[in-house]
């Protein structure tokens, strides 16, 4: 049986790259006594993968991996005994059954969201102003004509129009929730610490990937403040596939095609 | 609230791998530092990925957090990056559990694996902010031990730490500790818990005793300063290793460490009594674990951990009297969740290959033997019991089995080593590609048979019959193994060998380190501040300037290495009683000129002298009459 499993990652496990979450979590199996399949062949390994890579300093609070297990079993119960075995900055939120006709997550993934927050010990870089313009500031960066950055790749830089790729920016939770139409399950971030500046979903997949800094900096620039990657704590929410969505083609929200995104637990039919 | 980290986000963004600082494993144990009464932490002086690997901590790090009045946390060394950071911002070195800082605890436990951590030593204490020197610590400072295998020849580290244990951490640590709390609770002077350390078996305080040398530099007296401290320092045994501290719960790091699986010590001490290893008569008696307690373990230890992989520790594996029964246990029980089976290198035979066969894919794994030197007569002179005929009927069974890969393994420069035994190692090498060409028709081979010889450079240690041996220095090490890579070339099957040597700087190091006196505290202190870290590490090794240490010491660094030393001699590890005595030493380095062989344990007892220690199941008690 194909399992989706949301997790999440936060406080100190920032610290961990991709290959040891990935490790973490193939040893969190084997301490359960959840059966995952094992691949063929002579070092046959566990049939985990997962839906993106998240890079070391960043926190989540809505990650996806795809697991085949043997048997087939509750979804509570696969959470409630993986829980029991793992520690309190990696855990799982939520376990959904999935089709066996279903793509992996890191297949259909078309966009994500993110909590963007300014570090506490660094707010004094950017001064009341910027906090008071925060929301006039989002507005206007939203509202240019088209915002150009930088993309890097290891073989060439290219500028390209990212604004289509901005789905949403809000500077408060409450209205980002308003837009998205969602609730999001990150009771675990320490939003008593880290004070988010704004929300944002992003183009996320195979194809075009936005990354949050990229955003960050092209709005700091619009705000005319200095940016550094070390300012920020950045939580990822939640992510998303896109119904519409079709191998190799990005939709937006005013492609011709228009993209009609689900969470990644909610939505496997692609 | 999230955890909070001794290290700030900017600090640990900045260095390679910030897993290494974080803690919070899997099994981590978690205690309040508050309602504790001690604070240990124990260290593996190298870094995080290597420290993880060692079972003897972990042994220790269960042992000790079993009573609720102590809490054990670890550290590990910085890497360099961290290092230069932590040295610019003065931040204080922490344990990786409570992210507090080392400075604060009541105890520094530092294991002594290898000789050249002991600038790494002087690292974690400055780091620490703890004075590098026993004699510049104040009340308040934590008590910095020793201990492991290193800590058998404390003196040249003498002048850093207040504090050795001797012998396996099993046995008096509690005994220790209990000291401390009535120490504590009285109230009394550094001095007087020192004095009250001393008292207990197997722990050396080494400011308790007063040192004099000879004219031409070798030890003459070595004798307590105080009536507490006793003249004769005895090695701790676990007498009951199936009954004792097994660290079910081990730690599970996030990243790849060196050792990423279940381990499970089979076996302490080995039977064989190599004349050049330590080990071998270090850990004597010869002590197996019960196999059911094994087996339990190794089920827990799966369980709990969640590892992937599982192998045995132990000297020699083969002498392991129920292996069959332990590695088919393991196998048939794991082996198809998916859980594999590793095991040590084994003497190769019916039973190696068949499980070997089992576990392994035959074309990409190897076979290893360790023959050590590479004539019969040399074999006879380091006691090795393995024959030229042993090796070649265990390839040819290997390669009518489908093997291809071997190993071999040797030391150069052991004692009364001449030419033509190490020209003996070439042509074992090149008698191993000819029993594979010989025997193994065309149409079966895949491929060339690859053999891989490689060759350490033999440091004469204490507490073995070598330890009177003089140590080749690096250019005749040089020599050595440029004359053993030409023979190498003059082989028929040259083409098939391909051979390996260890770097000659550090080898001599480790020889002057392994069998120095008190007077090399200075120099380690010296070259640990001209900058020398991480010497084991090949790109951090600097020869020069611990050549110039040892100058701006006056001290003569081939003193310790390039002289034969007499009979009786007073040797700086003397004070120590490894139960193996001295005259059992000397007979065996007689019978290796002799080059006579000394059977093993099994075989007929030799009278080494630790039957004084009532160990339980030891290979010794089938010679008690
Ligand atoms: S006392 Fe005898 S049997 Fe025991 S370790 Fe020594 S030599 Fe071997």
């Amino acid at each position: 049986m194909k399992y989706r499993i949301k997790f999440f990652k936060i406080g100190s496990m920032k610290f961990i790259g991709h290959l040891d979450v990935m490790r973490y979590f193939q040893k969190a199996f084997r301490r359960t006594d959840i059966e995952v399949r094992l691949s063929e062949g002579f070092s046959p390994h566990q049939i985990i993968s997962f839906a993106s890579p998240l890079g070391i300093g960043l926190m989540t609070t809505g990650d996806y991996l795809d697991v085949e297990l043997t048997g087939d079993l509750e979804t509570d119960y696969i959470r409630e005994e993986l829980n029991a075995v793992m520690n309190d900055e990696i855990g799982v939120i939520r376990v959904s059954k999935l089709e066996d006709f279903a793509k992996t997550s890191m297949a259909v993934l078309a966009a994500a969201d993110y909590t963007v927050c300014i570090k506490p010990e660094k707010s004094e870089h950017f001064g009341n102003d910027f906090f008071e313009k925060l929301q006039d500031n989002i507005k206007g960066y939203l509202a240019q004509e088209e915002i150009l950055v930088t993309k890097k790749t290891k073989k060439s830089e290219r500028v390209m129009d990212i604004k289509d790729n901005i789905y949403y920016m809000e500077s408060n939770k409450k209205s980002f929730e308003e837009k998205t139409g969602l609730t999001y399950t990150d009771e675990s971030f320490d939003y008593d610490y880290y004070k988010p500046i704004f929300f944002i979903r992003l183009t996320h997949g195979s194809v075009l990937n936005i990354k949050p800094e990229t955003v960050i900096e092209s709005f700091c620039t619009y705000a005319g403040v200095k940016f550094d990657s070390l300012f920020f704590q950045l939580n990822r929410l939640e992510m998303f596939a896109d119904k519409n969505g079709e191998k190799g083609k990005v939709n937006t929200m005013n492609s011709e095609v228009k993209c009609e995104l689900v969470s990644l637990d909610r939505w496997q039919a692609i | 609230m999230f955890r909070k980290l001794a290290l700030s986000d900017d600090v640990l963004l900045s260095v390679e791998k910030p897993a290494r600082y974080i803690g919070n494993e899997i099994n981590m144990i978690k205690k309040d530092p508050e309602k504790v009464d001690i604070r240990f932490c124990m260290c593996f002086p190298d870094v995080y990925e290597i420290g993880m690997s060692h079972l003897g901590i972990q042994i220790l790090y269960d042992m000790f957090n079993s009573r609720d009045d102590i809490y054990c946390e670890r550290v590990y060394s910085p890497w360099p990056d961290l290092d230069k950071i932590m040295r610019e911002k003065s931040l204080p070195l922490f344990a990786l559990e409570s992210q507090d800082p080392i400075k604060d605890f009541d105890f520094l436990g530092i294991t002594l694996q290898y000789e050249m951590c002991y600038t790494n030593v002087l690292q974690i204490l400055d780091l620490s902010q703890i004075p590098l020197k026993a004699s510049e610590r104040d009340g308040d400072m934590p008590f910095v031990i020793g201990g492991g295998p290193c800590s058998y020849n404390p003196e040249p580290i003498a002048d850093f730490f207040d504090l050795f244990y001797i012998g396996e951490g099993e046995t008096v640590f509690f005994e220790l500790m209990d000291a401390y709390k009535e120490w504590k609770k009285n109230g009394e002077e550094r001095l007087d818990f020192l004095k009250r350390a001393a008292k207990i078996e197997g722990i050396y305080v080494p400011s308790l005793y007063d040192v004099t040398y000879n004219e031409d530099g070798t030890l003459k007296t070595f004798i307590p300063n105080t009536k507490e401290a006793s003249t004769v320092i005895k090695k701790q045994v676990e007498e009951d290793l199936t009954n004792t501290y097994y660290p079910t719960k081990p730690l599970v790091p996030y990243m790849k460490v060196t050792q990423d699986r279940v381990v499970l010590e089979i076996q302490r001490g080995c039977i064989r009594g190599c004349r050049f290893c330590q080990a071998g008569m270090l850990y004597r008696p010869t002590r197996p674990r019960d196999v059911e307690v094994l087996k339990e373990y190794a089920k827990t230890m799966l369980e709990s951990t969640g590892h992937e992989e599982i192998t045995l520790s132990s000297l020699s594996s083969s002498d392991y009297e129920d292996l069959g029964e332990l590695v088919y246990y393991l196998i048939n029980t794991f082996n198809k969740k998916g859980i594999n089976v590793a095991l040590p290198s084994l003497r190769i035979d019916e039973f190696s290959l068949d499980v070997m066969s089992r576990v392994q894919d035959i074309r990409k794994s190897s076979l290893t033997f360790a023959p050590e030197a590479g004539s019969q007569r040399m074999r006879n002179v380091i006691n090795k019991g393995l024959t030229e005929q042993d090796i070649l009927e265990g390839a040819l069974k290997a390669f009518k089995g489908g093997w291809n890969r071997v190993k071999l393994y040797f030391m150069l420069g052991l004692p009364y080593e001449t030419y033509d035994d190490i020209e003996g190692i070439a042509k074992l090498a090149n008698e191993v590609a000819v029993t594979y060409y010989e025997n193994i028709p065309k149409e079966k081979r895949k491929g060339k048979v690859q053999i891989v010889a490689s060759s350490s450079i033999f440091v004469p240690k204490p507490f073995t019959p070598f330890q009177w041996a003089r140590m080749n220095s690096k250019e005749e090490a040089r020599e050595k193994r440029d004359f053993l890579k030409g023979k190498v070339r003059e082989q028929l099957n040259q083409k098939s060998i391909k051979y390996n040597c260890h770097d000659t700087f550090t080898s001599e190091l480790e020889g002057v380190l392994a069998r120095g006196d008190r007077r090399l505290c200075d120099v380690i202190l010296h070259a640990y501040n001209s900058g020398c870290i991480f010497d084991a590490w090949t790109e951090y090794f600097n020869y020069d300037k611990w050549i110039e240490a040892f100058d701006s010491c006056n001290l003569d660094y081939n003193f310790y290495i390039d002289r034969e030393r007499e009979k009786d001699e007073l040797f700086p590890w003397d004070f120590i009683d490894s139960g193996v005595t001295k005259e059992f030493l000397w007979r065996e380095n007689e019978r290796a000129k002799a080059e006579a062989v000394t059977p093993n344990c099994r075989d007929k007892c030799s009278g080494c002298g630790i039957m004084k220690y009532d160990a339980k199941n030891s290979f010794c008690k089938k010679w008690i009459n």
